[in-house]
């Protein structure tokens, strides 16, 4: 199904939108989910997570790209398990779970400076992201953005691992002088 | 909440343009296989030219040797002899010479490799003005506001860059008889003749220009229509 006509289920509150979208990009979420977590389970749940977080965002939303709208959810619940996971396992249990959970609970004007700092650092790495010559910027976007090996990234763009990794070496230190050059503190 | 330095940046890339993302999930095109295949027939058809020049130099040396020496003479088994290591010695010659254009084969592939990274790792406007056939259609005059940011050759297209605050435009010019730049190119929407465009009916989105000398021009921009006007403008008049 393309994605217009998908989109048009999802605007039609039709709940087919959702077995159409895990056709067409269940395997591409999955992937996604499973590169952070390295876990089936929690990947299959995310992937779940993303159907419904898709379904209360459009509408209002109709994205350009439907893919890259849903991979990017997928990446930022992954994202969010991952932390929970890693709290977890550094607290060894149910102390660092619970001050995780109670921070839910600190009112948002606390991160008012914060969320103004990450919007900034976004722009940022867009700007810079752009400045990349293509393959730096696909290479870079594959490792970080979709966490995969560099194994993968060089099968993908038929070039060596060896390349791959000095290929990131050079990006990550090119943005580590973009940052210093804007200013950016971290 | 507390997030390490590093799950910021990680955070942050959550943001970059889809547009990027989607470029990302293409994999790399066929033509450089090909061109690659060929590459790895003609090095192959080379180490067996030699090879087969070096066994017949060989042979011919000994058989020569032969005929001169007459036969049943003593000498003539030490020139055997002789002519059988030098055979043995040009055999061997043969295969240092094989295995030399293997490692030369190799080190071009990789010294390829490197000229590839370098030409992908960015130039400045100068140098991309300078670049054969190409470079003279980089915009003289750029409207207000943008400023160069980067440009680099990748498979004989010349990309070049420019910001105006959050606004970017992508400038990708080749030679339309370029098979090579026409493939990395494909991705082409609708091409104008630039003798026949008007600022009116620059599209939204990405389109090429067709210029004298059959030159591809492809821009992608969300700039105004007036702006690209001015820059494809400029780019006529030299």
């Amino acid at each position: 199904m393309l994605d217009t006509e998908i989109l048009d289920l999802y605007w039609k509150r039709d709940e087919r939108a959702i077995a159409e979208t895990q056709t067409s990009y269940g395997r591409y979420c999955y992937s996604i989910a499973y590169h952070i977590l390295n876990n089936k389970e929690d990947s299959d749940e995310c992937v779940n997570d993303t159907w419904l977080r898709a379904w209360n965002a459009m509408p209002p939303n109709r994205p350009s790209h439907l893919q890259i709208f849903l991979g990017t959810i997928t990446r930022n619940l992954s994202f969010d398990i991952w932390k929970k996971k890693k709290a977890a396992k550094r607290g060894n249990g149910e102390m660092e779970l619970a001050l995780d959970e109670l921070l839910e609970c600190v009112p948002m004007a606390v991160t008012t400076e914060e969320l103004v700092e990450a919007a900034e650092l976004e722009r940022m790495i867009n700007t810079f992201v752009h400045s990349l010559p293509e393959r730096e910027c696909n290479v870079f976007l594959r490792r970080y953005w979709y966490v995969e090996d560099c194994e993968e990234i060089a099968e993908r763009y038929d070039m060596k691992v060896n390349t791959v990794k000095t290929t990131l070496f050079r990006v990550r230190n090119k943005l580590r002088r973009y940052l210093e050059k804007e200013g950016i503190v971290l | 909440m507390n997030d390490s330095k590093a799950e910021k940046i990680f955070k942050a890339l959550s943001a970059v343009d889809e547009e990027l993302l989607a470029r990302s999930e293409k994999k790399k095109q066929a033509v450089t296989s090909v061109r690659r295949t060929w590459e790895i027939g003609l090095s192959a058809a080379a180490a067996l030219l030699i090879l087969v020049g070096g066994v017949y130099a060989g042979v011919t040396y000994r058989l020569n040797n032969v005929v001169d020496s007459g036969s049943g003479t003593p000498e003539m088994t030490l020139q055997m002899a002789v002519a059988t290591e030098t055979s043995e010695e040009s055999t061997e010659e043969c295969a240092v010479e094989e295995s030399a254009i293997e490692e030369s084969t190799i080190e071009e592939s990789a010294v390829e490799e490197c000229v590839t990274e370098e030409s992908t790792a960015g130039m400045s406007e100068q140098d991309a003005r300078s670049v054969k056939a190409l470079g003279e259609y980089i915009p003289s005059v750029m409207p207000d506001g943008f400023s160069f940011l980067n440009a680099w050759l990748e498979d004989n297209v010349l990309v070049a860059q420019w910001r105006k605050e959050d606004t970017f435009l992508t400038m990708r010019i080749s030679e339309e008889s370029d098979m090579t730049a026409a493939k990395a190119s494909q991705s082409f929407s609708p091409i104008y003749e630039m003798e026949e465009l008007s600022a009116e009916q620059i599209p939204d989105g990405k389109f090429a220009v067709r210029f004298r000398n059959d030159i591809l021009v492809e821009i992608d921009s969300d700039t105004g229509k007036e702006e690209i006007w001015q820059i494809l403008c400029s780019i006529e008049k030299r």
